[in-house]
């Protein structure tokens, strides 16, 4: 008796633990947003499709800086270095780590959260991506990563040791309803 | 039969044609290449061989037409008046004679792009002030090699950037600068190193003796004709693209011929390009073959294995590979080497200025010219200068080929600082 | 003496350059003969959906009876709506590029909207191969009632249509390039009208873009796999919102598309000057093509069609290329099939951003179909 009231009970707790587990409690972010990159990837466009499909409020603008956020309820930051990006846009990856900076010293002045997102898989990875991967997570409140992006686990364990919650997708366009859910009110 | 076993069948059957039947080396090629067809059970693949000739169609008409070009100085007397006027004027000074000897034999080199023209040119002006100034036979014609080398790799015309170039889509544009930082400092260290010991300060009465003859007193001006207006039609263009219509490098080499021929001392221009055709068809004829041998590489297999196998390599052993493969592949053929070797090595390095990288490997591949079986370079100097043993003048070479390959090696290290720099 | 020193070491008797000299004749003769065959055009069917077989001389007659002109397809729908160009053939030896234009013209239907297809964009380029590359002058693909050929020609305009290349290339952008991009039609974009074949051919394309008022141009083409630019397609800036949503309708096909922005500096491209100089959306895309790589094995038909070799895998695992070589190899019907793929969602985002310009294009090989059947099945019997 003794024993089946503990198997069920801890049966309970271990379902109830993955109910949890599967549908964390998501932070909630408000509109309108603003979103940019942090080392001028091209998925900081694709940000702004889903974005547009999730009918979520937002301007894209690829070079914004601190002043920028003004007047923005939020901030979606995209990770992820592209050498070819940062040579369109003229400048090199210490400015474009000091622009991602001042953004985040002014999120948190005027407390606006940050969702970081990775969405270039394993490519967008490596010694240049990861820097601004350092350097922006512990300043999110909420992080989305292509699951290819995380082989290495590396979001994981900031993830973690952050606390910050970390939801893993498949492809790009599954990135929609956690970035929907996240902005619905 | 395996990829590999292809191209050592091919490279032996060469070297063997070469050395022990004495065939031509252009011929040597293309009967090389035919056996490399036959053996991988390609048959005789008459469109490739001449598909492949073709491949270099372009840097022949160069190689002919700049060395036309050469030949129209020397009929006008303006290269005699040219040499004339820098030996009087440097003479009295040891170490500046020195750099301008090697810059007049490096002057038809520069403009022709092969560094046999630039000794066959100017070998013979310089050949007797270097023994009369007190260098040995085999040490002038390690100069003379030298200098030649050093003439082919300087700009304004690289044949071998050029070869390179064509192979990864880069544009033969902003070479200058990258190849002046690397043949600069290498002409005056090999000029110093092989002349200063043993050359003496020669007096007037000696230089007098020695002098071609000038032709100023009678055509004056008339002599730089040429020379100016080929810098005109080689920069015209890009500085007034409206204006000024691009003929191509052998349009604007057999234009200031004209000019040429028109200028100085009268001369028969259809004898000139004779001998002007007679005296590049062996680099032409190697040309040729070097582009049915490479052709037939790729037909067969052998090039792909050739380059992954090299790409394969870590990147240590990549560079200590491009500092050996390439001068020793110069050693059948430095036009070859920079284009079977060299494009994969660019590929390989794919991260860093291909201009810088370019620069660096063309120095390797040219040390090729003094190496065994080929040499071409040490020995057409051993023949203009006399001298019967090409092991001397190699010998003399092994100083000043190891700052080849330092300096090499350093543009390549360096490239990217040197890329922020310039 | 330097003239008998070349002599003595060049030229050993006289009869011997003699029997070379006829030699030499011999070989021209044969080698001439086969230089010939890739004059002969592939024949393309168009479906029955065909509206107008036209030349690229009627957009700019300077191209008529020239190696310049080449056919234009258009399929236009009974409603109106957008329009697309469709260039396949810029650059011969990227044979999906052509292929990918093929299947359409023989199987599309258009309901709503205009679509506009060249298959051999440089039409002279097809009719030579390139030096040194060891090429197959053809592939063949088997159909249900027997095989087709196709050429694989060279990247460069023939250079006995267009010769002598300058030393330095100023093209009609005022971009500086190596004296053979003179014959690259991706490099000589918008063109001149007055200017050499390459850049007639690049003009006309132009004017066909400004005649039939083309909203958005494709522009097919392949690359080797060491090249970073791969399975990619390559947009102008006013069209990044369209290649973002290209990249997430490709993953219903289980394809990972690579977004590189056209550099603004590089200039003389399609995806450049198309909007540059006409003011159009413009991308261009990229799939992985051995046959045309420094790495290949043996060249053969069945390398461009199988896409098997022994080399490209090697390279792979040493992660010296920016794509995925598996021992398998890459087949045109994937590569051609990825194109398909490419061409739907660029559609399909076309329409979702411009909803009022919708194009509806009946009859696209689906591409895991392609993958499945193989392109025989999609194409016309030989005759």
């Amino acid at each position: 008796m003794e024993i089946k009231k503990t198997i069920t009970s801890s049966l309970m707790f271990f379902l109830f633990y993955l109910f949890a587990a599967s549908s964390p409690d998501l932070p909630k972010f408000s509109q309108p947003a603003l979103i940019t990159s942090a080392g001028q990837n091209a998925e900081v466009q694709m940000v702004a499709v889903l974005a547009k499909r999730a009918g979520i409020d937002h301007i894209l603008n690829k070079m914004a800086t601190g002043q920028d956020l003004e007047g923005y309820k939020s901030l979606l930051l995209v990770l992820g270095a592209s050498l070819k990006g940062l040579g369109a846009a003229g400048i090199d990856i210490n400015k474009e780590l000091e622009r991602v900076k001042s953004l985040i010293e002014f999120s948190r002045q005027k407390d606006i959260p940050i969702l970081c997102l990775h969405l270039g898989g394993e490519e967008r990875r490596g010694a240049q991506s990861d820097q601004f991967i350092k350097a922006c997570l512990p300043a999110a409140k909420m992080v989305i990563v292509v699951k290819s992006g995380n082989k290495d686990g590396l979001f994981t364990r900031m993830c973690q040791d952050l606390g910050i919650p970390l939801v893993e997708v498949e492809k790009i366009s599954d990135a929609l309803e956690p970035l929907k859910n996240s902005f619905s009110k | 039969m395996s990829e590999p076993l292809i191209f050592v069948l091919m490279l032996l059957s060469f070297i063997l044609l070469t050395l022990l039947v004495r065939f031509p080396v252009g011929v040597s090629l293309f009967l090389a290449a035919l056996i490399g067809s036959l053996a991988s059970g390609s048959g005789l693949p008459w469109r490739h061989l001449v598909e492949g000739a073709f491949g270099y169609f372009d840097t022949l008409l160069i190689i002919l037409t700049a060395t036309i070009f050469m030949k129209t100085l020397e009929g006008s007397g303006a290269l005699d008046t040219y040499v004339n006027f820098l030996l009087r004027t440097f003479y009295r000074y040891k170490p500046l004679f020195l750099l301008i000897l090697m810059f007049i034999i490096m002057f038809p080199g520069m403009i022709t792009g092969s560094s046999v023209t630039a000794i066959l040119s100017a070998g013979p002006l310089v050949a007797p002030v270097l023994l009369k100034i007190g260098l040995s036979r085999s040490r002038a014609a390690s100069f003379l090699a030298m200098g030649g080398i050093l003439g082919m790799i300087a700009p304004p015309i690289n044949i071998l950037v050029m070869i390179m170039g064509a192979g990864v889509d880069m544009p033969y544009v902003g070479i200058t600068v990258p190849l002046l930082i690397l043949v600069g400092p290498l002409a005056i260290l090999v000029s110093l190193w092989l002349g200063l010991k043993e050359a003496k300060k020669i007096s007037k009465d000696d230089l007098a003796s020695l002098l071609p003859p000038s032709f100023w007193p009678q055509y004056g001006w008339r002599l730089i004709v040429p020379l100016l207006s080929l810098i005109f039609l080689f920069l015209g263009p890009s500085l007034w693209p409206e204006i000024i219509p691009d003929l191509g490098l052998p349009g604007s080499f057999i234009l200031a011929s004209l000019f040429g021929w028109l200028a100085g001392r009268p001369f028969s221009f259809f004898q000139a390009t004779q001998k002007a055709l007679e005296e590049s068809l062996p680099i032409l004829s190697i040309l040729v073959g070097v582009g049915m041998f490479t052709q037939i590489m790729t037909l067969t297999g052998s090039r792909g294995w050739l380059v992954v196998s090299i790409l394969s390599l870590p990147s240590i052993w990549l560079i200590l590979a491009m500092m050996l493969s390439l001068p020793l592949f110069g050693g059948i053929s430095t036009f070859g080497s920079a284009s079977i070797l060299g494009v994969p090595f660019i590929l390989a390095l794919i991260n860093l200025n291909a201009l810088f990288t370019a620069a660096a490997l063309s120095t390797f591949a040219a040390i090729g010219e003094i190496v065994p079986p080929a040499a071409f370079s040490a020995r057409f100097a051993a023949q203009v200068m006399d001298e019967p043993s090409l092991f001397r003048v190699q010998k003399h070479s092994l100083i000043p080929v190891a700052t080849f390959w330092i300096m090499g090696l350093i543009l390549l290290l360096f490239a990217p600082i040197l890329d922020k720099w310039i | 003496m330097r003239l008998r020193l070349i002599k003595k070491f060049f030229f050993p008797r006289l009869s011997l350059t003699i029997v070379l000299l006829i030699l030499t004749l011999i070989i021209a003769f044969l080698a001439g003969k086969e230089f010939l065959v890739q004059r002969q055009s592939e024949p393309i069917f168009p479906s029955s959906g065909l509206s107008y077989h036209k030349k690229l001389s009627d957009y700019f007659p300077a191209l008529r009876n020239t190696w310049g002109d080449t056919d234009v397809y258009i399929f236009e729908g009974k409603e109106p709506g957008g329009c697309i160009l469709i260039t396949g053939g810029t650059h011969p030896n990227e044979p999906a590029g052509f292929l990918t234009a093929v299947i359409l013209i023989e199987n599309i239907f258009v309901d709503k909207g205009k679509v506009v297809i060249i298959p051999r964009a440089n039409a002279s380029a097809f009719t030579h191969s390139d030096p040194q590359e060891g090429s197959p002058q053809r592939f063949f693909i088997s159909t249900a009632k027997g095989k087709r050929f196709f050429r694989l020609g060279s990247r460069l305009t023939n250079p006995i249509h267009q010769w002598p290349d300058p030393a330095i290339y100023i093209n009609p952008s005022g971009q500086k390039l190596s004296g053979s991009e003179v014959r690259n039609l991706n490099r000589c974009y918008p063109g001149r009208p007055d200017g050499l074949l390459t850049e007639k051919i690049a003009f006309a394309i132009m004017e066909v873009i400004r005649q039939e008022k083309i909203d958005l141009g494709i522009d097919v083409h392949e690359s080797a796999p060491e090249y970073p630019v791969i399975n990619a397609l390559v947009f102008h800036e006013n069209s990044s919102e369209l290649a973002a949503l290209v990249a997430i309708n490709m993953e219903s096909f289980g394809l990972k598309l690579r977004l590189e922005a056209s550099p603004p500096n590089l200039r003389g491209l399609s995806h450049r000057e198309w909007g540059d100089a006409a003011g159009i959306l413009a991308v261009l895309i990229e799939t992985p093509n051995a046959s045309h790589g420094r790495l290949k094995g043996k060249p053969s038909p069945d390398l461009i069609v199988e896409g098997i070799d022994k080399f490209y895998p090697r390279a792979s695992r040493s992660g010296r290329l920016f794509v995925d070589y598996p021992e398998t190899g890459i087949p045109l019907k994937d590569r051609v099939g990825r194109h398909l793929a490419s061409i739907i969602s660029l559609v399909e985002s076309f329409n979702e951003l411009y909803p009022s310009k919708k194009i509806k294009i009946n009859n696209i090989p689906d591409p895991n179909e392609v993958a499945l059947k193989g392109l025989g099945f999609f194409l016309h019997s030989p005759s």
